[in-house]
């Protein structure tokens, strides 16, 4: 399509302001009409970004690594659950690639600013904060919120910010370069994949934001109509279990169906479930509930510790992690180590994963810490502050279980459980085998977010615990809708109220940019934003032998389940035919016919066939 | 002949407790009568959750935690363990 005017485009402004931290200097370039409605926002323009940056070859923390901001179209219209943003960058724990989101005003003001993106490179001479007002960038010091937890910095940031001011920030984690540290704002943590990292290593403690650029919507009478009607429909039966329950009631679902992992794996059901279950919880708990901005649903159910007054925020990933994966009974200290990880600015998943592999190796006396064991709460709480300040054993359990199997050896890698170096989420494969597909396959590494293939396994389609021809196009067509909702950017949680997802997904985007966008077209949208992050992963150096689920998981039934098993022949057929489905080589390479149909040519595929 | 009914999340929230054994004077039974007679017994699960004989696409039933189940016409035996909860398992 012939590029327009940047001027003259709706809910974009067709910019990306890039920063140079090491230079001290931004500027601000043109991101063409028919890039944007190619890869549409979030997750996909930051992936555009990043090859653009050929960020795939520089180390994540080095200071010629990028990392994007990236916002979408949706972003500042009155749609349910838009006020969203991801985060993008070569990841240090998987040195692949990494998109993390997350919601808050800092995607409101940072679209405000006048721009669809914000890179940043370069590293900071010392550390500092990034302001962008209005578009104007300048570097100020932040020698005094270094050491600073999270909502201690956010709070010291909006005394010396007010009026309308948005607030990215790291942690300690991020500051000593945990790789799996996360980027806070007003609560809320890009997680997984250690994008907190890369700002630490860029000397950068905050990003702050402020704009007063208003977006223009294509057809603003109509989207405030569609929108009262999506809003509406939020309050329906598809999302009463967000609203009422939140997402922390999958625990005893999982756990009636063995397919909660509990002890590093090792089992698919936990004895302690009904303990830390959140039926439990709001029996002797005072319970309140929490918005993302521009949120109508409000998922976020906040209990509070015994002390009364703190609350915290439960979610189910922090319930898995920190209670049955390292077998931990008492909800006190799961409450108190999703604190602290928020705090401290941890991936919560990526904690839990990785002492819950280091408790195993313990146990087995490959690692000389008696201390830590399966069900003590004390070592759980004591490894977090180790790790967030990379003290003692905390350094080395700061790089996460692939490397920390690599330190211990004894073939720990087997068990450490992870795909491509990110810990697995809470759904076991074994029992949820679409799902396994969906983390072997997924470019970020053991996903649960960028595939929700779990609702296959949830459904009378399949039997979830069998692989069948249909697995690999069921797990393909889930990320697809993934790679849709992460890039317009809408919550996941609101998918349950559509009855044609591409149907509406059109529509809303044909409200706000005015393009005459087909479900066929998004259909190819998803496959170009799926092929564009493997492009960037075979540039990183990926090879076939990663897509694939630890070894224990392909050789041992779930004890607690015999019916629950995977075979490592079977499950390589299932990723060939998931290659194949996607059109590339049947081990996972992009041809170069593919890349030149999808307009991904400017971008090499290094490495393969 | 005797089933069990586990109720999970919303399910659980609007019946009001957390699992029913159900009494009928068959051998066997289907889905869809277990779904009615449940309608019966917990008005409030009704409300939210039941369309006649079926669920509504925001519930799910598993047999015995093992296969899903939507079809009304599909036969449960006696013994047999029926959980209801939300359909969407995303956390
Ligand atoms: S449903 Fe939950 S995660 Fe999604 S936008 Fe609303 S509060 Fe945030």
């Amino acid at each position: 399509m012939p590029d327009r005017d940047t001027s003259t485009l709706h809910a974009y402004h067709g910019t990306c302001l890039r920063v140079d931290l090491t230079a001290g200097a931004a500027t601000a370039l043109p991101l063409p009409e028919r890039r944007l409605r190619q890869f549409l926002g979030g997750s996909g323009l930051g992936t555009l970004l990043l090859l653009q940056e050929n960020a795939a070859a520089a180390d994540a923390l080095s200071p010629e690594a990028s990392l994007a901001f990236a916002f979408s179209p949706l972003v500042g219209s009155p749609l349910t659950t838009s006020a969203k943003f991801a985060v993008v960058c070569k990841s240090p724990l998987t040195e692949r690639i990494n998109d993390s989101l997350a919601s808050s005003g800092f995607a409101i003001a940072g679209k405000k600013t006048g721009h669809d993106a914000i890179v940043l490179t370069g590293k900071a001479a010392v550390p500092s904060i990034v302001v962008i007002d209005e578009g104007h960038v300048h570097l100020e010091p932040a020698g005094d919120l270094w050491g600073l937890e999270c909502s201690a910095t956010q709070q010291r940031l909006q005394e010396r910010y007010p009026g309308g001011f948005e607030f990215a920030v790291i942690g300690p984690a991020g500051e000593n370069q945990v790789l799996y540290a996360t980027i806070s704002h007003d609560g809320r943590h890009a997680g997984r994949g250690g994008s907190g990292a890369v700002l630490g290593a860029k000397n950068v403690k905050a990003v702050v934001v402020r704009g007063s650029r208003e977006i223009r919507w294509a057809h603003p009478e109509p989207l405030i109509a569609y929108a009262r009607q999506l809003s509406k429909k939020s309050f329906g039966p598809a999302t009463a279990k967000y609203r009422e329950l939140g997402t922390a009631t999958n625990l005893l679902v999982f756990n009636r169906l063995k397919a909660l992992p509990t002890r590093n794996f090792q089992q698919g059901s936990f004895a302690g479930a009904e303990a830390i279950a959140p039926e439990s919880l709001a029996e002797t708990r005072s319970r309140t509930r929490a918005y993302c901005a521009a949120c109508t649903i409000g998922c976020e159910h906040l209990y509070s510790l015994d002390n009364g007054k703190d609350r915290v925020r439960l979610e189910y990933e922090n319930l898995f992690a920190l209670g049955s994966l390292c077998d931990i009974r008492d909800p006190e200290v799961v409450l108190l180590a999703s604190k602290r990880c928020d705090e401290l600015g941890l991936d919560t998943i990526s904690t839990g994963g990785t002492l819950a592999f280091a408790m195993e190796c313990a146990e087995r006396g490959f690692l000389n810490a008696p201390w830590l064991r399966f069900g003590n709460g004390e070592s759980l709480l004591r490894a977090i502050e180790l790790i967030a300040a990379r003290q003692d054993l905390g350094d080395v359990l700061a790089l996460g279980s692939r490397r920390l199997a690599e330190h211990i050896g004894h073939d720990s890698i087997r068990w450490a459980p992870q795909v491509k170096g990110l810990e697995m989420p809470g759904y076991e494969p074994r029992a949820l085998q679409t799902m396994a597909l969906g983390l072997a396959v997924g470019a970020r590494g053991a996903d649960h977010n960028r595939s929700g293939a779990y609702e296959v396994d949830f459904s009378a389609f399949v039997d979830r615990r069998q692989i069948s021809e249909h697995t690999a196009r069921l797990a393909a067509q889930s990320e697809d809708k993934a790679a849709i909702m992460d890039s317009l950017i809408l919550c996941k949680f609101l998918r349950g109220v559509f009855e044609d997802f591409y149907e509406d997904a059109a529509e809303m985007l044909h409200l706000v940019s005015g393009w005459d966008v087909a479900s066929t077209e998004l259909q190819q949208i998803a496959a170009r934003i799926v092929t564009a992050k493997k492009l960037f992963n075979i540039q990183a150096g990926w090879s076939p032998e990663e897509d694939t689920l630890p070894a224990r998981m392909l050789s041992e039934p779930l004890p607690d389940d015999p019916h629950a098993q995977l075979g490592p022949a079977e499950f390589k057929d299932a990723v060939s035919a998931y290659n194949l489905w996607r059109n590339w080589t049947e081990e996972g390479w992009i041809c170069a016919e593919l890349r030149a149909q999808l307009d991904l040519d400017a971008f090499p595929a290094a490495g393969g066939p | 002949m005797n089933l069990r009914v586990e109720f999970y999340g919303i399910p659980r929230s609007r019946a009001g407790v957390s699992d029913v054994v159900l009494t009928f004077e068959t051998p066997e039974t289907t889905f869809g009568e277990v779904v009615s007679e449940i309608a019966n017994q917990f008005p409030q699960f009704a409300f939210s959750c039941v369309l006649g004989d079926r669920l509504l696409p925001s519930f799910s039933a598993n047999i015995n935690g093992d296969r899903f189940v939507n079809d009304p016409a599909m036969v449960v035996h006696h013994g047999d363990t029926i959980l209801l909860l939300s359909s969407d398992a995303g956390g």
